[in-house]
């Protein structure tokens, strides 16, 4: 091994939540997510030395991850699918497109939580924390499913027009 | 279906089934409305990579990366610096097996570095103001330098809140009340948990309160009902005893440490506790706080009344109504200036002023005013008044108005905007129209509000709280008059002008044949805050 170990680890960390972000955009659950990412990271060390530094890294790791993904897939019953393959290989292959802006995106999201109104990040907090389920949510807060769902939507669709809002001040979107 | 419609449907459908509540059906169809449709796919893309950014953001360390995996962990885990751009050369690993061990280590801690510079502890300094609690009351506040100065009755967004001396009562919206003693620096995270970093607190945590939480650098005290007091110095050394109910501590992974009870009470530093009894008394409670409160008001109360003696004693003054030393069945309103003519009160109710004892008119109904005759023309004027607005309801409401408008004639109001606003007539834009001043968040608090106009200078200004808040010299002026006039309302004209009555009230008004300047405004507001 004669790359250099600290700055492998360095690129293999940054790109941790794109690469979740890439994953659950292709089997939109967190639980499997978080083992595809488990295993990817794994492959991508023991592949280390096939990367070329200077290439864009990211992109590398969601190509990895997706096989990973679609070893998964394989695994899951018809009805557990939700994307056909013309979609998800779309999918796939636009999302490690929009991989590389991920970690500006992260860095603007962070913010637009911290402006939210106290209720709101709090449902975000609820709904976000390992375990938590809006049905849960709902038993607990006295409200329909419906309701919760609604008003998670409405939080995350004001999120996201926030971080564009963000990008284009900065000049990025 | 058009376009927003249907990336409306892929936004609902896709947080569907991110929250895991997607039929087959609803399944099939976002299927269908991605296939061909680049937009949609974006849009999917979009709140796919939010939702994962979020639950990655929230998930506690060490949870997601690393688990599952059965590499062993060796005794001497290397520790490698993470820091970008580190010059630092670490030896290269050579067995595989330990430094994937060290990637899970490393992934953890990168994780646990994200996380605290992330969404757990939001900015102190937020930039949506959304407010957790009022400043109930507060005596002797000072607060810190480049910081607004907070008044009673004021919201309190959430944030740092800091005081560097005196006390100050937050209620917040959860029905927690807590008093706090300066110096103190505080951040207010919501209406159910506050952070506090230096200071001492007392807290009151009534039924729909309960679970009120007071973080400091050991444990999070966590109230479950009723009263406890808590503070944490300078050095960060924290105490808490309860006074009433029960308290528990819990540690910053939400296990709990310790419950306490009433009169037990315990002091904690860099993690190391011990059981104190019986103390806490040192703390201000809230009957304390009311008799430092009543003495700070009767302070108060007895400045302005000395100030009140002096400006009836003022050759200048042609009204001084005070709405004191006023029953309940007057419908006289006594001027304070020796030979002023009084007022006449019309349907407004006397009710309680600034301070508790103080009277004040309420001005509610349409019809309610008071009327005044003042005779002669001036060459310049002062109108000044203590007024406790509680709605802005009309598009003028009426602080003094002459009945008609002829010229020299005065009228002084407040827009729906809150602009404050005085009108000569004089021909041409009669009117001096401040910036709007008055905020929803001010409805309910006592303002001073002030007019000024000269005719030798040609200068007409306004203050709110002794601050200047519109300033404008004329050409020419009329000489002023102001002959029959009333207080809070408009004599109908018969003329369908829309109603210009005050909705609040009004607990002392002046008026001066002279301009104060802005030095004495100032004074004025000085002595009746």
């Amino acid at each position: 091994m004669k790359r250099d170990t600290e700055e492998f680890i360095e690129l293999l960390t940054g790109a941790q939540s794109p690469v979740f972000g890439y994953i659950v955009s292709l089997c939109h659950d967190h639980a499997r997510a978080k083992d595809i990412l488990q295993e990817t990271n794994l492959t991508l060390w023991r592949k280390a030395e096939d990367f070329e530094p200077g290439t864009n890294f990211t992109a590398w790791a969601c190509r990895t991850a997706y096989f990973h993904v679609l070893n998964q897939r394989r695994k899951l019953s018809r009805e557990q699918l939700v994307f056909d393959e013309e979609v998800f290989d779309y999918l796939a292959e636009r999302q490690e497109e929009r991989a590389e802006g991920a970690e500006a995106r992260l860095a603007a999201l962070r913010r637009c939580v911290a402006a939210l109104p106290v209720r709101q990040r709090r449902l975000v907090e609820e709904r976000y924390r390992p375990g938590a389920s809006v049905q849960a949510i709902a038993r607990e807060q006295g409200k329909t499913e419906g309701a919760v769902s609604q008003a998670l939507l409405r939080i995350r669709s004001a999120l996201q027009a926030c971080v564009e809002k963000h990008l284009a001040k900065e000049g990025i979107a | 279906m058009n376009r927003h419609q249907r990336l409306a449907r892929v936004a609902k459908l896709t947080c569907d089934l991110l929250d895991d509540r997607l039929s087959a059906a609803g399944r099939e169809e976002l299927n269908h409305l991605l296939r061909g449709d680049p937009e949609a796919c974006e849009r999917y893309l979009e709140l796919a990579e939010l939702d994962a950014a979020l639950a990655y953001e929230h998930a506690p360390a060490g949870l997601p990366i690393g688990a599952g995996t059965a590499i062993p962990f060796p005794d001497s885990t290397p520790s490698i610096d993470t820091r970008r751009g580190s010059r630092r050369r670490r030896r290269v690993v050579r067995n595989t097996t330990i430094a994937a061990a060290a990637i899970v280590v490393l992934l953890f801690n990168g994780f646990l570095l994200r996380r605290n510079a992330g969404m757990e502890r939001p900015d102190p300094e937020p930039s949506s103001l959304s407010a957790v609690a009022v400043l109930s009351r507060a005596v002797e506040p000072q607060w810190p330098q480049g910081s607004l100065p907070l008044e009673e009755g004021d919201a309190v967004p959430e944030g740092a809140f800091r005081l560097r001396s005196g006390l100050a009562q937050l209620e917040f919206f959860s029905g927690a009340t807590v008093i706090v003693e300066g110096p103190a620096e505080l951040v207010l995270v919501s209406d159910t948990e506050i952070e506090c970093r230096e200071g001492r607190l007392r807290a009151f945590v009534p039924e729909p309160a309960r679970g009120f939480a007071i973080e400091t650098p050991d444990y999070k005290a966590v109230d479950l009902g009723t009263e406890f007091s808590l503070s944490v110095g300078s050095d960060g050394r924290s105490e808490v005893h309860v006074a009433d109910g029960e308290v528990r501590l819990d540690n910053y992974e939400g296990k709990e440490l310790r419950r306490l009870t009433t009169g037990a009470g315990i002091r904690a530093r860099s993690g190391v506790f011990e059981s104190v009894l019986n103390g806490g008394n040192g703390f201000v409670d809230r009957r304390r706080f009311l008799e430092l409160a009543n003495a700070d008001s009767e302070t108060h109360y007895r400045s302005w009344q000395r100030q009140r003696d002096a400006f009836a004693n003022d050759p200048s003054t042609l009204v001084l109504f005070d709405f004191e030393n006023q029953q309940p069945w007057d419908r006289q309103l006594a001027n304070r200036s020796v030979g002023g003519p009084g007022g006449a009160i019309v349907g407004a109710r006397w009710t309680e002023g600034r301070w508790p004892g103080k009277g004040a008119l309420e001005f509610k109904r349409i019809t309610d005013r008071v009327r005044l005759r003042v005779p002669g023309s001036f060459d310049a004027l002062t109108l000044a008044a203590w007024v406790r607005i509680e709605g802005l309801d009309r598009w003028l409401s009426s602080l003094l108005l002459t009945d008609g408008f002829d010229p020299g004639e005065v009228h002084w109001q407040i827009s729906d905007k809150g602009e404050l606003i005085l009108g000569i007539s004089s021909g041409e834009t009669p009117n001096t129209v401040s910036p709007p001043v008055i905020h929803p968040g001010d409805l309910g608090r006592w303002m001073h509000v002030a007019a000024t106009l000269d005719r030798k200078t040609g200068a007409v200004t306004h203050y709110l709280d002794s601050e200047l808040v519109a300033e404008e010299t004329r050409d020419s002026m009329p000489p002023l008059r102001l002959g029959g006039a009333e207080i809070g309302n408009w004599q109908a004209q018969g003329k369908g002008h829309p109603l210009r009555s005050l909705n609040g009230r009004i607990d002392e008004f002046v008026i001066l044949e002279r301009a104060l300047s802005a030095e004495e405004i100032r004074e004025l507001h000085e002595a009746g805050r």
